[in-house]
């Protein structure tokens, strides 16, 4: 048994020792808990943990198989992820108990807070006391027990799983409904109280999933893309486009899904042009010899950065939208050029994780394939809280997409049209995020940096909010960005370019002085070195790719991600698809492409006169349209998009 | 010319504009297969309009830069399938065979418009075969008076001669030149005349202005070994010459034929069907993977029975005593690579042994050959010495082109020799010295992508395959042409990798440019170089000044970390509305107009469907009983009715107070229509005072009209200067305004009532979902096939999922109600609509 | 963006720890907003006379704010009974019986209001509740209710007049609290402004406050103006407020910013965080409660 006194040692330290005595196999000991967050995080080996007093947020949140026990209450999040394990409170735990659990035993003998067991996929959730409201909210699977009353909206719109309730029920929530029981799961649930000698000999009422909101009612004919369509002007206001909107609007009744970026022209960095012509003599031989292009991202606050040999990473995409073998090949060409990966929503395999070199982890609203294990092997950690593509919407994967595997890797049921939430459960202002930072730094010994991913928007003051909470960097995503699935009009008419994302961050960041204490990764619709350099000029510390690394690997830009039967094997979960998608000749290709990237970035700055791509500044910069002009704040020099450059290349 | 260096080509900045492209598109870049086609076939635009039943139209894509289309859809190589990029995926679209299914369909009937012979200058062409007769058709049109000259009796060269008619039948052979015949009728074909023996070089530069010599590669080559002399050792050409012109030889049982090529292919082919001969094998000195044999060829002719002995090179013929002959070989292992890049076979020790036939056929490659032209120093080797540049002779009024000059090639890389000398034929005959290098003209079209679902997933189908058929000597064709159905399911398959999918960033251009980038060496500098200078040209700006203010170019700022978005997959947004302070209630804040004059049917249609989608109807007359009506008021017309739910008072570009402004009952709404911003200030001022509830706003002037919609986009100021007012007046929301005017969404609903507005008008919009279509721009008709239910439902769906999209953007941006969107939440994207509206441009403040 | 705590001893005992019961509190949800706390107290009151609270800064700057205060101080009628700086604050007690809007908007622009009340007087600056204790000796400070927060400065700079609680600019005794964001923020403002009132910050708080003081001004009952509150703000908020004798609070539909309550028969403690409640009772295990979605409710010291 080793013994953790918490007046004495900071919970950073104290966490240490419990990992260490946990590996060691001992049992642990917490004294003076005093209601602090994150006691037990990260933990990962079946040994007992006993906390004397009350426990704060996330208490034994991102474990595995250990078994807690506190003798009063706790805050939020209590299990926040736990795999297997278990946590018996003696007294009461705040909101989202059991929020997001695969597997793990939660035991609180007092009441639970609101929206207990929030997206859980698997285990078993008990309240001996009263539940608050929306109990079971969005819970994909796993079984909550309340013995007391049931608080309103019970079940609120949640996907899979069963409550049994003991208690009256208060109200059902949106899409919940009351089933039959069976004797088993009665005796089942007999047997788990008296492993738990909790008495209570009443009868169960059954809640579980009505089914009426995990499809779209009418299914979209899928058409492919108009080409050549305007956006409308004066004389083609009700243009083609339209008239298919309109039409197919007419036949659904909801909004269109569809895959890839927003369609039409808006403000970007091709709209910027460099102060200096980029000749072949000003190029040389071997630009690529001649800049320094090493880039270390993350590692503002301690954390071991990430190590690019160019300010290039992909952009998370998951596996999910992206087939298996897409991912791979992206995976592995990341791997080739030395830059970073991401896992996007869908969890990380190990084929992917082998293959990327370097590997950003996100975290999504749903938690959908979230876990300890691949946390601590991952070389960074994200959180997702929204996209350039449908900022304020949760990921979408139509249930052709969502196949058994998938399924069981995210922790959710099969066939759905999965809608993942638009919020994380504990992340609902900056002050909860401190905290929620706080817990996945903790839970991996402050190896990894944390980030977050933004759709643009009000980036003057997320982006404010970004520094203050303390990540390391922020992955910033313009309106640009692609998505796998998403309402058309969000993707049109939601968040602002990239280019005007990278300027109100930098302005922003300045206006407080702290430019400084994050870095900026840029990304949304930057297809080649030259957009790249233009993004590194106005002040990210590097981009990514997305789309145009798929591109790259074989995409045909159909837009039709959203159906599931990409023709090339992408965006695809059909085998039959997949396997027209050849993972190892794609992969060279994309590997290929970011190598003409790195030439084009080694190109442009050598020209520009630097030698470093640090040295890229706003200086090396012109403005073509007013509109870019007015956005940037550069010159205004219109003339300089008639200048005949590269003459010498012919 | 290897397919990415063409792709860079296919840049349209480094186009010569003197060979400019049938398309305005800026943007343009040809698909891989059309510029993997040496003539630069439209095969996406062809197949596109197959899928849409267009077979004019597309007869007119194939035939556009090909005379022989009829031929090449039975024998063309296709270099374009190896290029299609659904290769990569499912297999290549098939191309040639769709190419087959609209010639079968028009080629025999369609007649072509005559080219008349404009200009006084004549050319002489030496040798109808493909080349010749291209250059000759492109010289016609182009109004030469041509005279060809060719030794046979029949015009065609290898692709009469050279082409067995179990692939290339006679009558299609004779489509194509009836139609080069109908389509140039200042050419001339002289048969049985050849070069040297019937008339001399002199003589023809005599006659003409330009001479051209398309003389082919007409015979075929030695194999150089001992025995081939025997008169049971024949050469592939002349073999397939014999049987082409009519011969059907009696066989030995089993033959051997030598070579990979198409000529070998071919001449195995016959022989099987000819009578006698059982048994065929083909003997070639390389490998499976490196046999030039076009693929399917190949597995046609092993599909027929024929036996392919590979890394196998003959080595002698040994006549034998019994009538038949012994083909000594060896077997080959692969060598170092040589020129080309293949491996060069190389013999191994001890491998000699022995191949019994009756008859061994030649098809070891061709030569070009003329008596004349060599006493002149013109040959070099068995071509006619010629500039690739300027495909000029030694003689500055000859030029040459085709298998004669360049040596053997395919029936479309001869076509395309003979579109590149008549290039440079005219160009000297209009006194050019220095034309623009040529480069094929990539002619396109914009045709519509298949509209098939299942596109994504139909797998490749061939046509039936026949094989030899019940009786061989016939020479009955080897497959059938497609369907009508399985053509529209091939051609939905298409990529069209030419069309724009509407992704503005990742345009075809920009696709084409990642697609390079990541097929070209990062050692290769010169590429690099030039894509990157490629790359840095700016595009064209997207919003000239010309370019309205346009909802469009409003975007909504989501809420992220300084808000809390409201899930818009789960959580309520309210959309109810209320008018008037509580006069008028609505579930959603949606009206109707602009069916006053609409057909019968179509008013009970929308009207059931308004009824059940909740939404009020504004117009002169009520639209059905169920439908809450605001009756426009025009002055000194029908008078205000008691039944209308409220009365709104038309104002003209004048302000004139409305006669009897009043309400007819307590619940009546009272409102004005404003068009005009001449009458806008006057107009509030006085709804203000009089206590009206409502001011309908209408961006688009064009008042008494039912679909002033139709006129553009609306003018946004209206809007922004409205809401001007009403603060200055301090007197903000203390009338409700109503925006009508190009709402085509629940995303514009919602912007337009985030700049101010309580509720808006659909218009065309619900015209549209009950199947009106737009007429010459201006007009609109019913589509008269649709049931009353169906229009009520199409408008109840659209309005649903107008409330669905415009409560979508409240949640967003972080409202649990709609009407709590504010100008603060949006920013223009553009300065016209920045200005118009009074809104930051995205990224300022 | 913050922390928010709030405490109302129940029977009217002015002589309570409600400074040092709001220092533990902050104290520990500090973690929720480590760049500024602020405090509003509720003591002792004298018929006719009002304490003011303002932002001076220091040195020159703030001796000139003093002037300019003490002038317009005079100029409105307002008779100085006391007045003292404390670290970058202004403290002034007046007796004053004219139009309090006026006078406060007059005020306003001679220096930056923290709070204007008979009872209320609010104490904000950079730093933990500790630092603000150590320059303005909050421990001390005795009385019957007051609140408190914890601000991470998120879009705007760390500016001591930034932070909260916020005073209804132009109400006497209305502070609040709050702990979200008003997302119909623009929309509400300018419904205000057309009444008159008019906003020295861009802070939603100040609006809820304003919004609050404006309805209790026209006679409606704190805990009704709290009720409409709920459906006349849009967003996602949690806010404490207090007047003079009552503390409430109110909670959006969605109920996603935390709160957590605990009551007995002596008191009413709300809070972020359970983990503030528990610094009132070290040790002890406390029934305490979230309030549902959409709900409200006000507590009196007089009952």
């Amino acid at each position: 048994m080793v013994t953790i006194d918490l007046s004495q040692v900071s919970v950073r330290e104290g966490n240490e020792q419990i990992r260490a005595a946990g590996a060691a196999g001992h049992d642990i000991e917490v004294l003076n808990p005093d209601a602090r967050h994150h006691i037990g995080v990260g933990l990962i080996h079946p040994v007992k943990v006993t906390v004397r007093g009350s426990a704060g947020y996330f208490c034994a949140g991102l474990s595995d198989k250990a078994n807690f026990i506190v003798e009063r209450n706790v805050g939020w999040g209590l299990g926040d992820n736990m795999y297997n394990g278990s946590v018996v409170v003696g007294g009461n735990a705040g909101a989202i108990a059991g929020v997001a659990i695969r597997g793990a035993e939660i035991v609180v003998k007092g009441n639970v807070g609101s929206r207990a067991g929030q997206v859980m996929k698997k285990g078993t959730l008990l309240c001996a006391g009263n539940a608050n409201f929306m109990a079971g909210y969005m819970m994909y699977g796993g079984r909550i027990i309340i013995l007391g009353d049931s608080g309103e909206r019970l079940g609120e719109d949640m996907s899979g799983g069963e409550i049994f309730l003991g208690g009256p029920l208060n109200s059902l929530g949106s899409d919940a409904m009351l089933t039959d029981t069976e004797q088993a799961e009665i005796d089942d649930i007999r047997a788990f109280l008296d492993r738990y000698e909790i008495p209570f000999k009443g009868s169960f009422q059954k809640v579980v999933n009505a089914g009426k909101k995990l499809r779209y009612g009418t299914s979209e004919t899928p058409v492919r893309s108009i080409p050549f369509f305007t956006f409308s002007g004066q004389s083609d206001y009700w243009n083609q486009k339209v008239q298919e909107d309109v039409y197919i609007k007419s036949q659904i009744g909801r909004y269109r899904v569809r895959g890839y970026g927003g369609a039409r022209a808006v403000p970007h960095l091709t709209d910027i042009a460099f102060r200096k012509d980029i000749t072949a003599a000003s190029i040389g031989d071997d630009p690529v010899g001649d800049v320094e292009m090493k880039t270390l991202i993350g590692g503002l606050h301690g954390a071991k950065p990430l190590t690019l040999t160019m300010p290039v990473m992909i952009a998370p995409m998951s596996y999910g939208a992206l087939s298996r073998s897409a991912k791979q090949a992206i995976a592995i060409a990341s791997g080739m050029a030395g830059i970073a990966e991401n896992t996007g929503e869908g969890g990380m395999s190990d084929a992917q994780r082998d293959a990327a070199k370097q590997l950003i982890f996100q975290m999504l609203g749903g938690r959908l394939g979230w876990n300890i294990h691949d946390m601590n092997r991952a070389d960074g950690l994200e959180i997702y809280i929204s996209q350039g593509a449908k900022p304020g919407f949760g990921g979408q994967l139509m249930a052709k997409k969502v196949t058994k595997e998938l399924a069981e890797i995210r922790g959710i049921p099969a066939g759905i049209d999965l809608r993942s939430p638009s919020r994380h459960p504990d992340i609902l202002g900056a002050d909860d995020l401190v905290i929620k930072i706080e817990e996945l730094r903790e839970a991996t010994g402050y190896r990894l940096p944390v980030s977050v991913k933004l759709g643009a928007g009000r980036i003057r003051d997320d982006i404010k909010i970004a520094v203050k909470d303390g990540f390391d960097f922020v992955e910033l995503d313009g309106m640009q960005g692609s998505t796998g699935a998403g309402g058309a009009e969000v993707m049109e008419y939601v968040g602002i370019p990239t280019l005007s994302a990278i300027c109100e961050a930098e302005r922003a960041l300045a206006s407080i002085g702290r430019r400084q204490d994050i870095e900026i990764v840029l990304m949304g619709g930057i297809r080649d070195g030259v957009d790249a350099v233009k993004g590194l000029a106005l002040g990210a510390d590097a981009i990514a790719l997305g789309t145009s690394a798929i591109i790259a690997g074989g995409c045909i830009a159909c837009m039709q991600c959203h159906v599931g039967q990409c023709v090339t094997g992408i965006a695809t979960q059909d085998p039959e698809h997949e396997k027209r998608y050849k993972a190892k000749v794609e992969a060279q290709h994309i590997y290929t492409f970011l190598e003409s990237v790195r030439w084009q970035i080694a190109a442009i700055t050598k020209a520009l006169g630097h030698k470093d791509v640090k040295q890229l500044s706003r200086d090396d910069l012109v403005a073509l349209t007013p509109e870019a002009a007015e956005i940037t704040g550069l010159p205004y020099e219109p003339d300089r998009r008639n200048v005949d450059l590269f003459q010498a290349a012919g | 010319m290897t397919m990415d260096t063409a792709r860079i080509g296919a840049d349209a900045n480094l186009m010569p504009k003197e060979l400019a492209d049938d398309t305005s598109d800026k943007h343009y870049v040809p698909a891989p297969c059309q510029i993997a086609c040496p003539v630069g076939t439209d095969a996406p635009s062809y197949i596109g309009y197959i899928w849409a039943g267009k077979f004019e139209e597309a007869f007119e894509a194939i035939t556009a830069t090909n005379p022989f289309s009829s031929i090449c859809g039975r024998v063309c190589d296709a270099p374009c399938e190896p290029a299609c990029r659904r290769e990569a995926s499912d297999g290549a679209l098939q191309i040639r065979n769709l190419k087959r299914f609209v010639m079968d369909r028009l080629g025999a009937t369609w007649t072509p418009k005559p080219a008349a012979q404009s200009r006084e200058q004549s050319i002489g062409i030496v040798g109808a075969g493909p080349a010749g007769l291209v250059a000759a058709h492109d010289l016609a049109v182009a109004g030469f008076k041509v005279d060809v000259y060719e030794m046979t009796d029949k015009p065609g060269g290898m692709m009469i001669w050279g082409i067995p008619a179990f692939r290339l039948p006679q009558n299609i052979i004779g489509e194509d030149m009836e139609r080069l015949q109908k389509r140039c009728p200042g050419l001339t074909i002289h048969t049985n005349t050849a070069l040297g023996r019937d008339v001399s070089l002199d003589e023809l530069k005599r006659r003409h202005d330009a001479v051209v010599l398309t003389i082919g590669s007409w015979w075929g080559k030695k194999m150089g070994i001992p025995g081939e002399n025997d008169p049971r050792v024949v050469d592939g050409v002349e073999f397939l010459r014999r049987i082409n012109g009519g011969e059907r030889p009696q066989m030995p049982k089993e033959v051997v034929v030598i070579g990979g090529g198409d000529v070998a292919m071919d001449a195995c082919r016959a022989a099987l069907r000819l009578p006698g001969c059982e048994k065929v094998k083909v003997i070639y000195r390389r490998g499976p993977d490196e046999i030039p044999a076009r693929k399917i060829e190949l597995q046609g002719a092993v599909e027929e029975g024929i036996e392919f002995i590979y890394n196998t090179q003959q080595v002698a013929v040994i006549p034998q005593g019994d009538d038949s002959l012994l083909l000594r070989c060896v077997k080959t292992g692969a060598g170092e690579p040589d020129a080309d890049g293949r491996r060069r076979p190389i013999v191994l020790e001890g491998s000699e042994h022995d191949h019994a036939c009756g008859m061994v056929i030649a098809a070891v490659g061709q030569y070009g050959a003329n008596e004349d032209l060599e006493g002149r120093g013109m040959m070099a080797g068995d071509r006619v010495a010629t500039e690739w540049d300027g495909m000029r002779t030694s003689d500055p009024k000859v030029f040459a082109a085709g298998d004669g000059a360049f040596g053997g090639s395919t029936i479309v890389m001869a076509m395309s020799h003979g579109q590149r000398v008549a290039y440079y034929v005219k160009a000297f005959l209009e006194g050019n010295d220095k034309p623009v290098p040529y480069r094929t003209p990539w002619r396109t079209r914009r045709v519509p992508v298949a509209q098939d679902t299942r596109w994504e997933q139909i797998p490749l189908h061939h046509p039936d395959f026949h094989g030899v058929g019940e009786n061989p000597v016939e020479f009955p064709e080897i497959e059938s042409t497609y369907t009508w159905d399985e053509a529209r399911d091939e051609a939905a398959r298409c990529y069209r990798c030419d069309a724009e999918t509407g992704s503005s960033d990742y345009s075809v251009q920009n696709r084409e440019d990642i697609f390079l980038m990541a097929r070209m060496p990062k050692e290769d500098v010169q590429r690099q170089a030039r894509m990157l200078a490629k790359r840095l040209r700016p595009r064209e700006n997207p919003f000239p000044e010309v370019r309205p203010a346009t909802l469009d170019d409003l975007v909504f700022l989501p809420a992220n970390l300084s808000r809390l978005v409201i899930d818009p997959y789960r959580e309520a947004c309210a959309i109810n509305t209320d008018l008037g302070m509580g006069r008028m209630e609505l579930e959603q804040p949606f009206f109707a107009a602009g069916f006053d004059n609409a057909p019968a049917a179509v008013k009970a249609g929308v009207a059931k469907g308004l009824a059940h989608g909740a939404a009020g109807y504004i117009g002169l007359q009520p639209l059905g009983k169920d439908v809450p009506w605001l009756q426009l008021v025009m002055p000194g017309q029908i008078a205000p009715s008691a039944d209308a739910a409220g009365l709104i008072h038309v104002v003209g570009p004048r302000f004139a107070a409305p006669a009897d402004a009043r309400r007819l009952h307590e619940d009546q709404l009272l409102g004005l229509s404003v068009a005009h911003h001449e009458a806008l200030e006057e107009a509030i001022v006085f709804g203000l005072e009089n206590k009206f509830d409502v001011l309908l706003l209408n961006g688009n002037a064009t008042v008494g009209t039912d679909w002033p919609e139709l006129g553009g986009a609306p003018d946004l100021t209206m809007l922004r200067d409205a809401i001007t007012i009403l603060r200055r007046l301090n007197r903000e929301e203390e009338i409700d305004i109503i925006w009508y005017g190009g709402v085509r969404s629940g995303t514009d609903a919602a912007k337009a009532i985030a700049l101010g507005c309580k509720a808006v008008v659909f218009g065309m919009t619900l015209a549209l979902a009950v199947g009106g279509e737009i007429q010459n721009g201006h007009e609109l008709l019913f589509a008269p096939d649709r049931s009353e239910d169906e229009r009520a439902e199409a408008v109840a769906n659209i309005l649903k999922a107008a409330a669905g999209e415009a409560s979508m953007m409240a949640r967003c941006t972080g409202k649990t109600n709609l009407h709590n969107l504010e100008p603060e939440d949006i920013r223009a994207l553009t300065r016209a609509t920045a200005a118009a509206t009074g809104l930051p441009l995205a990224g300022t403040t | 963006m913050c922390g928010i705590a709030g405490i109302l001893f129940k029977h009217m005992d002015i002589d309570r720890d409600t400074g040092k019961a709001l220092i533990d509190m902050l104290d520990g949800c500090q973690h929720r907003g480590p760049d500024s706390t602020g405090f509003a107290l509720y003591g002792d009151d004298h018929p006719g006379q009002i304490k003011m609270r303002f932002y001076v800064g220091t040195g020159n700057e703030a001796g000139d704010a003093i002037g300019r205060l003490r002038e317009v101080f005079a100029e409105q009628g307002a008779e100085l009974v006391e007045d003292e700086q404390i670290g970058s604050a202004y403290r002034a007690v007046v007796k004053f019986s004219g139009d309090l809007q006026k006078f406060s908007y007059a005020v306003e622009h001679a220096a930056k209001v923290m709070s204007i009340g008979e009872s209320l007087e609010i104490v904000k600056d950079i730093g933990t509740a500790h630092d603000v204790d150590d320059g303005y000796d909050i421990h001390h400070f005795r009385g019957t209710h007051g609140l408190g927060h914890v601000r991470l400065a998120t879009e705007s700079d760390v500016k001591p007049e930034a932070g909260h609680p916020f005073w209804a600019t132009g109400f006497s005794d209305v502070a609040i609290v709050h702990n979200g964001q008003i997302t119909n923020y623009w929309k509400m403002r300018r419904r205000l402004e057309r009444r008159g009132f008019e906003f020295v910050t861009d802070n939603d708080s100040e609006l809820i406050a304003v919004y609050l003081a404006d309805k209790m001004s026209q006679g409606i009952p704190l805990k009704e103006a709290l009720r409409t509150s709920i459906d006349d703000m849009d967003g996602t908020f949690s806010f404490l407020v207090s007047t003079k004798d009552e503390i409430g609070y109110a909670k959006d539909h969605l109920a996603a910013k935390p709160m957590i309550m605990f009551e007995n028969d002596d008191l009413i403690a709300i809070a972020s965080e359970e983990v503030s409640l528990n610094r009132l009772f070290p040790g002890k295990a406390l029934d305490t409660r979230e309030p549902p979605p959409g709900s409200y409710n006000t507590w009196s010291r007089s009952t």
